[in-house]
């Protein structure tokens, strides 16, 4: 498969696309500052009223249902995105509308964990901070595939078996946070 | 006319069993789902680690083998270095996860460890503590050396794959060339090198923990 920018790019249009590479890669480094990072010792924002319940247990609870939630809702989108980018007709602007929209709930994902690692603190265990900061670390990890496709795409070597192979892996590395997320429970303090 | 107080035969034989159903439920209530986690069992961190850092060894040491067929036949990556890269995706990000959580939180890290050792009904002494210590400082250097080399081997392998799908026609400077492979490779084994280390030390953290409570039964 032809390299999607390669294909929208014509000699006479180059001006055009660089315009169009730098605008996407601005988009991008504000999204990587707007990220929080290392999610380590100190408490994040705190969640949103709708997840309080009666009691902290079932505040985690909700918080972690709100989180499992947001990261299916990815893992879908990835998967959509891959099978998108399979076509032969898959062009830049949709690149571009697809990375958005991911990165986006992805960035939606980091809050709601966000908001649910808050609450994990307030348990005070070792156990529950370092649960955290493990699924944290594995957020961290999973944003390099999206990462590595942006670079690609500056590159100009981006192309639609890449995308879909590179958002496959996503997915499935969604679906291996989210069993991460479930099995980390106990270790949180609550039970679903 | 019925009084309150007119208890007849049939109500006073249906009190007892209402009752007790009653209770039951309640009782059910108590029992049925509690807000309780269960406590993880002592030295299940450390455990699960080395089993994520096997599994991780194992998936690096097929992907390296992958590496080795795709150098036989550079023009083209088969069905099973694709089922072995996105098997190291995700056996990468467990393991990465892992030691990237136990470098950065450090001392606090040791905070659950420290929680086995109190697990036990008799108390630990300052040389149980300090010997669990050393071994999760040596855990946490090597941590700290898969993560060094870990990182750079999984984008070189992205590069590397996205790099097989370019046409030949892309020219040979977009191909990966024989040099590529082995530095790869070479990469590849650095990481084996490392996880082997790693998996060594959580070996021994383990059995030092097995061996302080066995003492303490």
């Amino acid at each position: 498969m032809k390299g999607i920018l390669h294909s929208a790019c014509t000699r006479s249009s180059v001006p055009r696309c660089a315009w169009r590479v730098a605008r996407f890669s601005a988009v991008l480094v504000v999204l990587w500052f707007v990220s929080p990072h290392a999610w380590t010792q100190y408490p994040g924002a705190p969640p949103p009223a709708a997840l309080t319940g009666p009691t902290l247990g079932a505040s985690l609870r909700n918080a972690a249902t709100a989180t499992l939630a947001q990261a299916e809702n990815v893992r879908r989108m990835a998967d959509g995105w891959g099978r998108r980018a399979n076509s032969g007709s898959y062009s830049v602007e949709q690149f571009q509308h697809d990375f958005g929209t991911v990165q986006f709930q992805f960035q939606m994902l980091r809050d709601q964990f966000n908001g649910l690692g808050t609450l994990a603190l307030q348990v005070g265990s070792p156990r529950a901070n370092n649960a955290v900061a493990e699924l944290d670390a594995g957020l961290n990890i999973i944003a390099e595939l999206p990462d590595f496709l942006a670079d690609q795409f500056s590159a100009g070597s981006l192309d639609g078996q890449t995308i879909s192979r590179t958002c496959s892996a996503f997915a499935d590395a969604m679906a291996e946070w989210q069993r991460e997320l479930k099995r980390n429970s106990a270790r949180m303090d609550f039970v679903w | 006319m019925k009084t309150c107080d007119a208890k007849s035969p049939e109500s006073t034989s249906r009190a007892p069993p209402f009752l007790s159903g009653l209770l039951c439920l309640l009782l059910a209530g108590c029992a049925s789902h509690s807000n309780t986690p269960p406590i993880p069992t002592p030295g299940s961190g450390i455990v699960e680690f080395r089993d994520i850092t096997q599994q991780a060894h194992r998936s690096v040491a097929t992907m390296v083998d992958s590496l080795q067929t795709v150098a036989r036949e550079p023009a083209r990556a088969d069905a099973d270095f694709d089922r072995a890269f996105n098997d190291l995706e995700l056996t990468s990000m467990k393991a990465r996860s892992r030691a990237e959580a136990l470098i950065a939180r450090g001392q606090n890290y040791f905070d659950e460890w420290k929680e086995h050792l109190a697990a036990t009904n008799q108390r630990s002494t300052q040389g149980d503590y300090d010997r669990l210590y050393n071994h999760f400082t040596g855990i946490r250097e090597r941590a700290g050396e898969v993560r060094e080399e870990f990182r750079p081997f999984m984008a070189s392998l992205r590069q590397f794959r996205a790099q097989l799908d370019q046409p030949a026609s892309a020219g040979a400077t977009n191909r990966p060339s024989p040099d590529d492979i082995d530095a790869l490779t070479a990469s590849g084994r650095r990481v084996l090198k490392n996880l082997d280390s790693l998996s060594v030390a959580l070996d021994a953290a383990e059995g030092e923990l097995r061996v302080q409570q066995a003492l303490k039964r």
